[in-house]
């Protein structure tokens, strides 16, 4: 498998670092960037350098919701068929259902426990990268100033 | 007439009397006090004004109701605003003055409720303010409980090997309070949700099928345990939730082969009827049991009667099952004794008798 760009949203420090070590166990090949909050989130997906394989988005997010961050990415022709799974803890019946009808392509429930996480993630990612086929743009490294900072 | 007078001057109960038109015609002491004005004052207005606006047509609905003659005598809840701007929540009971047959005016007795009524929102409130509370304290608890439980199989996972044999037991510990924690938690969501779902008041379902999505979500341990049902062929439809009320049998079901006796578990379902188009349910079991002394307490959220090593769970079970029956307007008990199995009964409300 090639490397795969993977695009996290996550407020939560504490989340975004376990996330990041649980991504690094599965040995899954890949490139993770870090939005900590929603309008930080799609000003990287704007940039013209970067195109992430996959979007891990958490809901509960500041300045612009995860669930507007999903709905601008399913409108854009663009972004659209990037896989978004949301990662959160909610499980408001509301939520779930929310962001299935706004083409969530998953509904994940942040999983309790280190393996769990890895599991998890590691199921999603073999998921899309392995079983489903996606349209043939390839990720594109950044030149320039990372997106990281762009969040900033 | 002397003494019909007498009897309603000086009664204790507030009483008016009311022309077809709504004037009003005669108002004892007790209902002077109880409007806040003077009998002069009354005597003046007519009872519509006295009325709040949105109980008005309630009570037109009950003067054509006596005027048509369907009925003797009607009850009412209205409420009056007094001269003093307060509200006087009354019970009011309506019955028709005639003569020759026909009606000529209305009595109507006032029983003062308003205390009753205050007690009832503010409990309403509470409740409402209290599932609230559960529910955004139970999901804000799980995010640090996210990292607390990450961290701790982390540092298990990539260290243990670092520490010796009493630092990595200290660390389980960790990681079994985490899990332990994780099951209250989403415990206290699932038992408020079990009061927020909106439930249709119109929807009808065949207890069978309830009882049988019960036994389903329960199969693993049924057959483990080889537990023995015996369940009526002849099932009333009632109203209510199915999903919830399926709920209720399971979280019983489940307590029958959690808290078995040696020997076979048997567990039998009865369908009784009751009074109101209720019907009780009862679930028996020929379990351990319990003492009578507990049978408030069973129903606490995270109440359980034995230690955690002995029976597994977290004790909100029966407390889930309670608020739902309550929801549907029913009730639930129990019946048992130390070694001699427990029953269960709740009521429902009942569509069709089978």
């Amino acid at each position: 498998m090639t490397e795969v760009h993977i695009l996290l949203v996550e407020d939560s420090h504490q989340d975004a670092l376990l996330i990041r070590e649980a991504l690094r166990d599965t040995g899954l090949e890949h490139k993770l960037t870090t939005a900590t909050d929603g309008e930080g989130a799609l000003q990287i997906l704007y940039s013209a350098e970067y195109r992430p394989n996959i979007v891990f988005l958490d809901l509960n997010l500041p300045k612009i919701s995860g669930l507007e961050v999903l709905k601008e990415m399913k409108r854009d022709s663009g972004l659209r068929s990037i896989p978004v799974i949301i990662l959160t803890n909610s499980m408001s019946e509301d939520d779930v259902v929310t962001a299935y009808a706004n083409h969530c392509n998953a509904y994940v429930r942040k999983p309790l426990g280190f393996e769990r996480l890895m599991t998890s993630l590691n199921h999603i990612c073999q998921f899309w990268f392995d079983t489903a086929t996606l349209p043939k743009h390839r990720a594109t490294t950044f030149t320039s100033s990372p997106p990281e900072t762009l969040a900033l | 007439m002397e003494t019909l007078r007498a009897a309603f001057d000086d009664s204790f109960v507030a009483q008016l009397i009311v022309s077809k038109t709504g004037q009003i015609i005669e108002a004892n002491h007790q209902a002077c006090q109880a409007l806040n004005h003077t009998r002069e004052e009354l005597l003046r207005l007519s009872h519509n004004d006295l009325v709040v606006s949105d109980d008005l047509e309630m009570f037109t609905d009950t003067i054509d109701k006596f005027e048509s003659g369907r009925t003797q005598n009607y009850r009412i809840e209205l409420r009056y605003l007094r001269s003093d701007r307060k509200f006087l929540w009354a019970s009011v009971s309506v019955s028709a003055v005639r003569k020759e047959g026909r009606m000529t005016a209305l009595l109507l007795q006032l029983q003062d409720i308003s205390e009753q009524k205050r007690a009832e929102a503010a409990l309403q409130q509470n409740n409402h303010d209290l599932e609230q509370f559960v529910y955004i304290a139970s999901h804000d608890l799980r995010e640090p409980l996210t990292a607390i439980a990450g961290f701790s199989t982390l540092l298990k996972r990539r260290y243990s090997g670092h520490l010796n044999e009493e630092g990595n037991k200290f660390l389980q510990e960790i990681v079994e309070t985490t899990k332990r924690m994780e099951t209250k938690i989403d415990d206290l969501l699932a038992f408020s949700r079990a009061g927020r779902t909106p439930t249709s008041k119109e929807a009808t379902f065949p207890l069978g099928l309830a009882i049988e999505e019960a036994r389903r979500s329960l199969v693993r341990s049924i057959e483990e345990a080889h537990v023995i049902f015996t369940i009526p062929s002849d099932l009333p439809t009632v109203y209510g939730d199915r999903s919830l009320i399926a709920q209720v049998f399971q979280n019983l079901f489940s307590n029958s082969i959690k808290y078995r006796n040696l020997g076979t578990p048997r567990i039998v379902v009865t369908v009784n009827p009751g009074e109101d188009n209720c019907c009780i349910v009862s679930v028996q079991d020929n379990g351990i049991g319990f003492d009578m002394r507990h049978k408030d307490r069973i129903f606490g959220v995270f109440q359980r009667l034995y230690t955690i090593e002995q029976y597994p769970g977290t004790g909100i079970g029966l407390a889930i099952a309670k608020k739902i029956v309550e929801r549907h307007q029913g009730r639930i008990w129990p019946e048992s004794a130390p070694g001699k199995g427990s029953t269960f009964f709740f009521t429902l409300p009942v569509a069709t008798q089978s």
